[in-house]
């Protein structure tokens, strides 16, 4: 009989891992992957946004509703900076600044109603794998889903878009939008992947299958990365379940090492 | 098709209220035409073209492309003109294949999700064949030379089927043989399928055997007309300053020749 945690560690690790694997590759084209590590980020404002709404205003959403829709709002009006001329580093760097003094002020106010509430926000971002829930798998089939679904409909016009914005452009391409789309892929998987597996864990599988698969192959990139996204994954956390290590720790053990061994195989052709 | 001239009528484009890219310019070009805009750097070409493309709104002043005012019908627009960007302007990092670059230029049109059909391999294959490209349409686009390149950004940009071909700087980067080639490729465009061609150039020389319609501007317009009637020392000297002339040379001022 499989461990039922083992299981769903499992589980949980294989749809991180093809969420990963997708949409990796595509934050690395679009040289957006420092938007996608600083996004995660903007989920404890969501967090703290929501039991805010409720201790203090009485009003009664869950908070992962909440977070999701102030994190995506947070990602747009990043998408609309860059739009209007902001570099991406500088246009998340503002909104992170924003989300924090948000997060700061509210939990001033939240902590005069309630002693656990700010805990609460902190329980969205520090989810991890060994108290990983069925709501949680269900979370992550569908943000699968979801991103899977953009990634493959748009993916076409986002890369397009990064290889010549201008020319883009010129064709009549809709270049707000699809940075929309791209930037609204971004918070889905920011926010998924730090309610489940953790804001560490996310830190670490977020950018390594992209980067690391267009440096083995250029044509093969997105077969590849769902590869080393599912290899890190599933390869990290049986390696914490094994020796007994948190989540985070076996998945940069792995990513570190998948690193390592792409650097041998470049080496060896 | 409402008209069949660009016309443009006191244009200026004035960035940031105060940095004059293009002042009251005038011009008018009746198709079918074969033209070069040259000036020295900071001249306004670019500007000029990403205005007649509608990427740019002029500050001030009226343009007409072919009965359509470009940043406002931008639809109609982007399917009458083609825009070939400099190509230090687009990102090789990105591993796109030829034949999805140039496949892009025609799905572009379409409304998403852009899915491929068979006749769209077909005739992204004619184009290919047509630029003589075919062979590297599995090539990724880093691969190439800047001479293929090049032609990639023509095949894209001719397989949305043009009225006019913008081009910026399609020379750089090329050694002189290469250019005299792509300006002969474009004068085939411009004459066995009727494509309007404007381009910017610091160069004439390649295309000289071609009769082009040069443009002489410098954030104004000096001088339009064939090659040997505009480019006299008189005119010259206005719009390239510090330009000297020798007995038979002419030494442009701004660092071009």
């Amino acid at each position: 009989m499989v461990d039922p945690l083992l299981l769903r560690v499992l589980i949980a690790s294989l749809l991180s891992g093809v969420l990963v694997g997708i949409s990796s590759p595509l934050l690395t084209l679009a040289k957006t992957l420092l938007t996608g590590l600083s996004m995660i980020h903007n989920v404890l404002a969501g967090g703290v946004l929501a039991v805010y709404l409720y201790y203090v205003c009485g009003v009664s959403v869950p908070m992962i509703h909440v977070a999701l829709i102030y994190v995506i709002l947070v990602a747009i009006l990043t998408a609309e900076l860059v739009e209007r001329g902001y570099p991406p580093d500088t246009a998340a760097s503002v909104m992170i600044a924003i989300s924090s003094a948000i997060t700061v002020v509210l939990s001033y106010f939240v902590a005069t109603k309630s002693s656990i509430a700010i805990a609460q926000a902190w329980s969205l971002v520090v989810g991890t794998s060994s108290i990983i829930t069925l709501s949680d798998i269900s979370l992550l089939i569908v943000a699968s889903a979801v991103v899977g679904a953009l990634v493959l409909l748009f993916r076409r016009e986002i890369i397009y878009i990064a290889f010549d914005e201008l020319g883009a452009r010129s064709m009549g391409l809709n270049v707000r939008l699809y940075r929309y789309v791209l930037y609204t892929v971004i918070a889905i998987l920011a926010i998924t992947l730090t309610m489940t597996i953790g804001i560490i864990a996310a830190h670490i599988t977020i950018a390594a299958p992209g980067a690391l698969a267009l440096q083995l192959s250029r044509r093969k990139y997105m077969h590849l990365s769902i590869f080393i996204a599912l290899a890190i994954a599933l390869g990290g956390y049986i390696l914490a379940y094994i020796a007994y290590l948190p989540p985070s720790g076996g998945l940069g053990i792995f990513a570190a090492a998948t690193l390592i061994l792409s650097e041998l195989l470049k080496v060896k052709r | 098709m409402r008209g069949n001239n660009l016309k443009l009528k006191e244009v200026s484009v004035i960035f940031n209220s105060k940095i004059r890219a293009l002042e009251d310019i005038s011009l008018e070009l009746k198709s079918p035409f074969y033209a070069i805009v040259m000036g020295p750097n900071g001249a306004g070409k670019t500007t000029l073209l990403k205005v007649i493309a509608g990427l740019l709104k002029p500050t001030k002043g009226y343009i007409e492309v072919y009965g359509y005012v470009p940043h406002r019908d931008k639809g109609q627009i982007s399917k009458l003109v083609s825009y070939v960007p400099q190509l230090i302007q687009v990102d090789e990092s990105i591993p796109l294949l030829v034949k999805d670059i140039v496949m892009m230029g025609l799905l572009s049109s379409r409304k998403a999700p852009r899915i491929p059909l068979k006749e769209d391999y077909e005739y992204v294959d004619k184009v290919l064949k047509m630029l003589e490209i075919e062979q590297c349409k599995e090539c990724l686009f880093s691969e190439l030379s800047g001479g293929l390149k090049q032609r990639v950004m023509i095949a894209r940009a001719l397989v949305r089927r043009p009225k006019l071909l913008l081009l910026d700087e399609p020379f750089s980067m090329l050694d002189f043989h290469m250019k005299c080639e792509l300006a002969e490729l474009l004068y085939k465009l411009y004459t066995e399928i009727g494509i309007d061609i404007l381009m910017v150039a610091h160069e004439v020389s390649p295309c000289i055997p071609f009769e082009p319609l040069v443009i002489l501007l410098n954030k104004r317009v000096y001088a339009v007309g064939k090659a040997h009637e505009v480019l006299r020392p008189e005119i010259l000297r206005k719009v390239y300053p510090g330009t000297v002339e020798f007995k038979n040379l002419i030494v442009l001022g701004e660092d071009h020749g």
